[in-house]
């Protein structure tokens, strides 16, 4: 019956791993500490991260956030099976009116500013090239199929750009990213809006290969001699991949930069309207970055059936005040003053118990 | 045995034959134990009857708004709410189909090489590193089909376009459904291979030493007796390939191309099933479009039964050459009428004894040895390149902070996933506690009481258990314990786990007790134990080391599972507390660490890669070294 003793001990192992596991884990979070769980856009994640540690250094209060992706944030936001949710894109009518069926209306919080850019691999050239969002489109809708087209060529004349397939790469899973770049070409190119729209997953013409992931994108590009995707700048800034600048709505060519980002969001804050559900794609302003975007925290605005309102109206305000310093050295653009200030007011909205 | 002697009668085994004179009397113990058994087997069908009730109340908006034009419509635009599936239908078939026809040759040769022809030194480690291979989580091996695999199969289209004049060649990286067939064939080998040789073994010496005996070479042995022996076993191992094939997701995703069209030729790109669930599901923009996923997820059930259907028939034919007997009296027939045809065009007497000429056995026979060889080589490579892989990127993230600590934020050194660690093992213990004494109970029901008519319904649901992807087990979990509770929880994660490890373990342990021989159950029942002491005792011991390997197969399954715990565990940056509370694992920082762009995080994440393997390792190899004798055992009792 030896065997059978084994099984007893490993089994009696096991469960002695599970109590410890529960146990443990229970005496050593006895604090009774308050804990916001959170979740979503997986753009945000780093900084939320580096957030959630300082604010709980400074008030004990812990913020568990998850990168599940914006629009499993959004779901779980509107099922309440978070307190929070963060995504890359507003709420749209059907999730607006979904949520006004569970828990009434839904704040949006603009918590920070991010750009998309165009990153190639083309070994022999340094200088970075130029697109106009409509060449973007050419490109995405298997218009443009060279490198040396002569669209580009006369766009970037000192550059001798290589008689060489352009290969394009788009995110095959559901993503913040193709948004906000579906948004800006759907605004510069008529016929892109027509045959292919925006969204977060969209149907792309068949021309390029799908990736999942921005590092799904960057790595075929990395990989791949020729080809052209878009990708998060912060995505490009720290794998240091190529890209390209971008002519905005004044006909200037930008780098995206942090700067030129916010820029944008400055520039367009007479549009923005009053529920903060903005776009600020194709932004006027010839500073303007045309293809940025914000990250919205989004919430009920009932929070008085939970306890923790007070909790996350607190913390939502401090990452939009104090929290913005941190936004430099991970490469996210801050908020300017005043859209802070619209979103503070926002959150004054919120109804907390008490 | 301090049981006292009781009528041997007494106890109706379905094994033995029933004795109709003397009425059977029942003792409370077996009723129990029965009734425990059967109310295991019925959980296992009942959760599966939930899975599909669930999945299709969650599809329900798509089933009616798109209808029959879901199959054959090959457009899927979320932007126009359209959703048609006949694309990722046929990428899913066409990279399954590429790896079974790759992985089952392979896998059968690798497993009789290993059983039969490799001396010891080579066996032991041998069939140990192939089952490493089902060890490693699917988002590895879509890394390395990345960064290995697919420049390698580029540049070998590239060389097919220059030799071949006319042939266009598209610059896709490598990507495409044959790549994503490639990995796929060698993320199903273990199971082909680890069944095959188990079957193997099983073959009586007796009949392997008779054949011997008579002449035979050991390839003549091998292809008379040993493969039409293990048939059945060897086919049950190639669906259960198939369903792993069916349902794969991570490295399908990254390797596939995600193009969802239809197109025949071998540098196309196309999309699975699977692989847009895990794309879209997160990020499913419309009611509409999250309900179009979820019928995929349908779809890839129908598909399962469908492929089990077919399953059964093909079974059900080859039965009639099932037996070795079976075959040798075919093969012999077949002989007979070739030497006769030889014979009468000669036109000399019937040869009566068919008989191959002694030097060109012993040619096949050196032969095929070195070409079964060969597949064990062959498997065992890939293995060494990614465990290689893993441990160059992984070695130098490890330190003490990374046990201990719990993470940094971004761009911040050090840190740790301590926390996630003791997740994902409160996770896995908790699944393995749930589903492995209900899968075996299940299995006893099924081996040990073959009347049961509720028989073969088990086993044919526990089939379908099997092919069910972990994205939708995920959705189940999500919608059975997260949507009411309102909150993730551990619990959640560990149901969702248990569900995709019960078919594993209940699979191997079925066919384990079938191999027990029955006069080890009659003998102990003639010694007046009851039917349950029987099975506790006497047949459970014996088939354990194949039990406990599908245990570990199941543990190391569900170890690197990423899809399902993101629905339900959700993750969590604080150390696990409760499992009611969302819960930490380690998978999880594998898939975003790995993606995140930060260097020091993705350093970790590769640490993170080979602690998990290591650990299954670990768990492997003192498996390996304590059950070792009782294989010995096992065998010598027959």
């Amino acid at each position: 019956m030896n065997p059978m003793r084994q099984v007893l001990v490993s089994g009696l192992l096991l469960g002695a791993c599970l109590i410890w596991g529960c146990g443990g884990g229970n005496s050593s979070g006895k604090t009774a500490s308050i804990r916001i769980n959170a979740g979503g856009s997986t753009f945000i994640n780093p900084l939320m991260t580096k957030w959630a540690k300082v604010y709980q250094d400074k008030t004990g209060v812990r913020i568990d956030y998850s990168s599940t992706g914006s629009g499993n944030g959004i779901q779980q936001m509107i099922n309440r099976t978070i307190d929070f949710g963060c995504t890359d894109a507003p709420l749209n009518e059907e999730q607006l009116s979904k949520a006004a069926g569970i828990g009434g209306e839904v704040v949006h919080v603009p918590l920070t500013l991010g750009g998309v850019v165009p990153a190639y691999n083309l070994p022999s050239i340094d200088k970075p090239i130029r697109f106009t969002g409509e060449i973007l489109a050419q490109i995405y809708l298997g218009k443009i199929q060279k490198w040396n087209d002569p669209a580009l060529q006369t766009l970037n004349p000192d550059v001798a750009l290589p008689d060489m397939n352009i290969a394009p790469v788009y995110r095959s899973d559901g993503s913040g990213t193709t948004y906000l770049f579906t948004d800006f070409l759907c605004k510069v190119s008529p016929e892109f809006q027509q045959t292919v729209g925006k969204g977060t997953s969209v149907r792309w013409p068949s021309v390029g290969i799908g990736h999942k992931g921005n590092e799904g994108v960057a790595g075929h590009i990395t990989r791949t001699p020729g080809a052209l995707g878009y990708v998060e700048l912060i995505y490009a800034l720290n794998q240091n991949l190529r890209f390209g600048a971008v002519q905005n709505r004044q006909g200037q060519f930008v780098t995206a930069s942090m700067e030129s980002i916010s820029e944008a969001a400055r520039n367009s804050l007479t549009t923005i309207p009053e529920d903060l559900r903005f776009s600020i794609t194709d932004a006027p302003g010839a500073e303007s970055y045309p293809i940025s975007g914000a990250v919205w925290a989004v919430l009920y605005r009932d929070q008085s059936r939970t306890a923790k309102g007070q909790a996350i109206v607190d913390f939502l305000r401090w990452a939009i005040r104090d929290g913005q310093q941190y936004c430099k050295d991970l490469h996210y653009a801050t908020l300017p003053e005043e859209l802070g200030s619209r979103a503070d007011r926002k959150l004054d909205e919120i109804k907390v118990a008490k | 045995m301090e049981q006292g002697l009781g009528p041997p009668a007494a106890v109706l085994s379905a094994s033995g034959p029933p004795e109709r004179s003397t009425p059977p009397r029942r003792r409370l113990g077996d009723v129990v134990f029965f009734w425990l058994c059967r109310g295991a087997a019925l959980a296992v069908v009942l959760i599966f009857i939930l899975l599909g009730v669930f999945l299709v109340i969650e599809a329900w908006p798509a089933i009616r708004s798109t209808g029959w034009d879901f199959f054959r419509s090959t457009e899927w635009n979320p932007q126009t709410d359209q959703y048609g599936a006949l694309a990722f239908i046929f990428g899913t078939l066409a990279t399954s189909a590429i790896a079974l026809a790759i992985a089952v040759p392979l896998g059968v040769g690798t497993a009789v090489f290993l059983a039969e022809i490799a001396p010891r030194w080579i066996r032991t480690p041998g069939s140990f590193l192939v089952e490493l291979l089902a060890a490693i989580p699917s988002v590895v091996y879509g890394f390395w089909g990345l960064m290995f695999l697919a420049p390698v199969v580029q540049n070998l289209f590239d060389l097919m376009g220059q030799v071949i004049p006319g042939l266009k060649v598209p610059n896709t990286g490598g990507m495409g459904i044959f790549t994503a067939g490639l990995v796929l064939a060698v993320m199903v080998l273990p199971y082909v291979a680890a069944v095959s040789f188990d079957v193997c073994r099983a073959v009586p010496r007796s009949q392997a030493d008779a054949a011997l005996a008579l002449g035979a070479t050991r390839w003549h042995m091998i292809w008379t007796v040993i493969l039409p022996y293990a048939r059945p076993g060897i086919i049950g191992g190639c669906f259960l390939a198939l369903g792993r094939a069916l349902g794969e997701t991570m490295a399908v995703t990254m390797l596939i191309g995600n193009r969802p069209e239809i197109n025949f030729s071998l540098f196309a790109v196309g999309d699975s099933i699977a692989s847009v669930i895990a794309n879209q599901l997160n990020e499913a923009e419309t009611d509409l479009q999250r309900a179009a996923l979820v019928e995929l997820g349908l779809i890839l059930l129908l598909v399962t039964v469908a492929v089990n259907v077919l399953a059964r028939v093909l079974i059900w034919r080859v039965s009639e050459v099932r037996s070795a007997r079976g075959w040798l009296d075919w093969l012999r027939r077949r002989n007979r009428t070739v030497l006769e045809r030889e014979a009468t065009a000669n036109g000399r007497p019937t040869v009566t004894v068919p008989r191959q000429p002694r030097r060109l056995a012993r040619v096949t026979d050196r032969i095929m040895t070195g070409i079964l060889a060969c597949c064990l080589a062959i498997s065992i490579g890939p293995l060494l390149l990614i465990l290689g892989y893993i441990l160059y990127r992984g070695i130098g993230a490890l330190n003490w902070d990374f046990f201990t600590k719990l993470p940094a934020p971004a761009g911040e050194p050090g840190g740790g996933l301590a926390h996630a660690m003791l997740g994902s093992l409160m996770l896995v213990g908790l699944a393995t506690a749930f589903a492995v004494p209900l899968a075996i109970l299940s299995a006893v029901h099924l081996a040990e009481y073959r009347n049961s008519r509720l028989g073969p319904v088990v086993r044919f649901i526990n089939e379908l258990l099997g092919g069910v992807p972990s994205i939708v087990i995920g959705i189940f979990a999500y919608a059975l314990l997260v949507r009411p509770l309102g909150h993730f929880s551990g619990w959640a994660g560990a149901f969702a786990l248990g569900v995709m490890m019960i078919p594993i373990v209940m699979r191997t342990t079925e066919e384990a007790l079938k191999m027990v021989p029955d006069s080890l159950r009659n003998a102990s029942l003639a010694l007046g134990a009851t039917t349950w002491q029987t099975i506790l005792r006497v047949t459970l011991p014996a088939a354990l080391p194949a039990v406990l390997t599908g245990v570990f197969l199941g543990i190391s399954r569900i170890a690197g599972e990423t899809a399902p715990l993101l629905l339900t565990a959700y993750n969590s940056n604080y150390w696990p507390e409760s499992p009611s509370q969302p819960t930490p694992f380690l998978p999880y920082y594998i898939f975003y660490y790995s993606r995140s762009g930060y260097a020091e995080w993705e350093r970790q994440a590769w640490a993170a890669a080979l602690v998990l393997l290591a650990v299954v390792m670990v768990i492997n190899v003192s498996v390996r070294m304590l059950m070792g004798q009782r294989v010995l055992l096992a065998s010598r009792a027959d």
